[in-house]
């Protein structure tokens, strides 16, 4: 409950009432202190009367769609009871700074009577994808006669979730060629057996060896044998979901585009016949985890409950790695206490009961590589990241899915694109890029070796076009 | 919002006809008095808060002290200065903060029967209570033209019983509708 505030006019009212004893004082005559009492009393009068007509409140705010998008208008009705007296009263429903105001007024003045429903409806939209809320009603009680105020601020919170753009689905679903299909048992390779089953024409990304010669030369045409197919890799789907991508500071967002391309490689695989799994981890452990399955809908849904972007002014590339960042992560100073320390601390930030044997494993790439390992079983492993966070642990956790055979993309997101404003470019700025970059390159170049495909996405990259360049690699 | 009507000056009206009446007549007391009164009927109709709340502070530092009292030990001065106009310039002011005018708000506050039936009471009480004052004033005569003093209050009683009714008759319209 908020105090009780003079406005302006209760004031000018008691500095009036203060004058008007003064000019009594000064010109000896009684009226008009008496006129200065009764506006006193006045005052308290209406001071007493507002007391009273301040009621409890409760406050109902409802979104009328079930499921949201971003770009896409949706209606929020806030009801608002009050059963105190007759009052003047102004809502105001805080709206999350993500979303957007299309249509009415979140914000609304009635003069009420006792036991009134006010209405407060109104449409927006929101501009970033991920679990937004509605925080608050500011409510402001003002009497009548303007005299007296009070304010307060009631927590009524409405998570919601916001899904990506359904037009990127869209864009999924018509994008990818038949091509695409035809290129994904050499793309994502070990799933085929050696057995026959026909021929078809050859594409661009098919194996030398598995063209028909014979039958080539027949048709002078060339053709390609195709193989019964024995068992289809699962897949599961990494994103990156630490500050470093979520950070943005124009319209471009890493962790949104890397989501949309998500959304995409999701649907592609499935339609392909793959079971897609999907991890979401941020520094220091796995925030989502959906076991691989054919349900496309699970993992769009759980993609709206990601952390969303943070906005910042200017861009500063990591130069760092983490062994600079946290003396503690340093390979060769390890000593046992801090073997000790990190073996107790270390479960508890990455939400893993296992002993950790090393500061690297605390991060969160590395508990999801491990959780995938669990199964023992070879796994198709997409991974979306912009490697700027845990780049140790990175060239760490690959190498140990590299050891287990798995077969792995990784698509990072190349930060200059999305998070660099042409008017903010200094000599220093660009001088930190470089050397970031080649910081980059040197780690892209040692995961290369480890025959993992490395693809760079710039804003404009879809899903279709990480396969075209896949195929066309090969 | 309600539309203006001339009905809203009832209150500025009354003030200024009483205030004129038992103030000794001047063309600068005239002045005094009036000009407030019009800056209020003014805020009314243009439906200006502030400057009604100027015409108030107006009305208070200078048309009210134009009626002098220098001693609390005549009573009757000192009940007649506050029923008569001090009491109804809060009505007055009621109305220029809330910028409506004073049935509007009484129809908004009070809906209850049992309020408009008060009200009638107390108007009809303050008629009596003032009238039988007037009859204990020395050689006061209801028609005696001499004796200010007792015309005033007759005047005061008379503007309470019109007054009262006034208001509710309107309110009693506003809420049948």
């Amino acid at each position: 409950m908020g105090r009780i505030q003079w406005t302006v006019y209760t004031r000018i009212v008691f500095f009036f009432a203060m004058l008007l004893f003064l000019e009594g004082y000064l010109f000896s005559n009684l009226t008009a202190p008496l006129a200065g009492s009764c506006l006193l009393m006045f005052l308290y009068f209406c001071r007493l009367r507002f007391e009273k007509s301040i009621g409890s409140l409760q406050i109902q705010r409802t979104i009328l769609e079930n499921i949201l998008y971003v770009d896409t208008p949706f209606h929020v009705k806030t009801t608002i009871f009050h059963t105190g007296g007759a009052a003047r009263i102004k809502v105001k429903d805080i709206i999350p700074k993500t979303a957007m105001l299309l249509q009415g007024e979140n914000t609304n003045v009635w003069k009420t009577q006792t036991q009134d429903e006010l209405l407060l409806s109104y449409q927006a939209v929101f501009t970033s994808r991920g679990t937004h809320t509605f925080e608050s009603t500011q409510i402001e009680i003002t009497d009548f006669c303007h005299l007296f105020t009070q304010k307060q601020t009631i927590s009524v919170r409405t998570a919601v979730h916001i899904h990506s753009n359904p037009k990127e689905l869209k864009k999924a679903k018509t994008a990818y060629t038949q091509e695409d299909v035809l290129a994904m048992p050499s793309l994502i390779g070990s799933e085929l057996t050696r057995e026959f089953e026909g021929i078809r024409a050859y594409l661009p990304g098919d194996l030398i060896r598995d063209i028909d010669w014979k039958a080539s030369s027949r048709l002078q045409t060339l053709l390609t044998k195709t193989f019964q197919k024995k068992e289809l890799l699962e897949s599961m789907i990494l994103l990156d979901c630490t500050r470093s991508m979520r950070r943005t500071s124009g319209k471009h967002a890493k962790i949104e585009h890397a989501i949309v391309v998500g959304i995409q490689l999701t649907h592609l695989l499935q339609s392909m016949h793959h079971q897609v799994g999907f991890i979401a981890y941020d520094e220091h452990k796995i925030i989502s985890h959906i076991t691989s399955s054919f349900d496309y809908q699970r993992i769009y849904r759980e993609l709206a409950t990601l952390p969303t972007i943070i906005l910042t002014d200017s861009y500063t590339p990591n130069n760092k790695r983490d062994s600079q960042e946290s003396p503690a992560l340093t390979l060769e100073d390890d000593t046992s206490d801090q073997q000790q320390f990190l073996s107790l601390i270390a479960p508890f930030i990455s939400g893993t009961s296992v002993h950790i044997m090393h500061p690297l494993q605390t991060s969160g790439i590395y508990q999801a590589i491990k959780t995938i390992t669990y199964t023992n079983k070879q796994k198709h492993i997409i991974i979306l990241t912009d490697l700027e966070t845990n780049r140790d642990s990175y060239d760490d956790a690959l190498r140990f899915a590299h050891a287990a055979y798995h077969k792995i993309w990784l698509l990072t997101f190349s930060t200059p694109y999305y998070h660099l404003d042409s008017k903010d470019i200094s000599t220093d700025l660009i001088e930190k890029i470089y050397t970031f970059e080649i910081s980059q390159e040197q780690l892209r170049k040692k995961l290369i070796k480890k025959n993992i495909e490395i693809v760079e996405i710039t804003p404009q990259i879809q899903a279709p076009h990480i396969m075209e360049y896949l195929r066309r690699k090969k | 919002m309600q539309p203006f009507k001339l009905r809203n000056l009832i209150l500025p009206m009354y003030l200024g006809l009483v205030l004129l009446l038992i103030t000794p007549l001047s063309t600068l007391t005239a002045l005094y008095i009036i000009l407030p009164l019009v800056l209020i009927g003014i805020s009314f109709s243009q439906r200006k808060r502030n400057l009604g709340v100027i015409g108030m502070a107006l009305f208070y530092l200078v048309s009210i002290p134009q009626y002098l009292i220098t001693t609390i030990d005549d009573p009757v001065h000192v009940y007649l200065l506050t029923s008569v106009i001090i009491i109804p310039s809060m009505f007055l002011l009621y109305q220029v903060l809330t910028n409506q005018p004073i049935h509007h708000i009484v129809s908004e506050i009070s809906i209850q029967k049992k309020a408009i039936l008060l009200t009638i009471f107390f108007g009809v009480l303050t008629f009596v209570s003032v009238y039988l004052i007037s009859f204990f004033i020395g050689d006061a005569t209801l028609f005696n033209t001499e004796n200010i003093q007792g015309q005033i209050l007759l005047l005061a009683a008379v503007s309470f019983l019109i007054f009262t009714p006034l208001l509710l008759r309107k309110t009693k319209g506003i809420m049948e509708e």
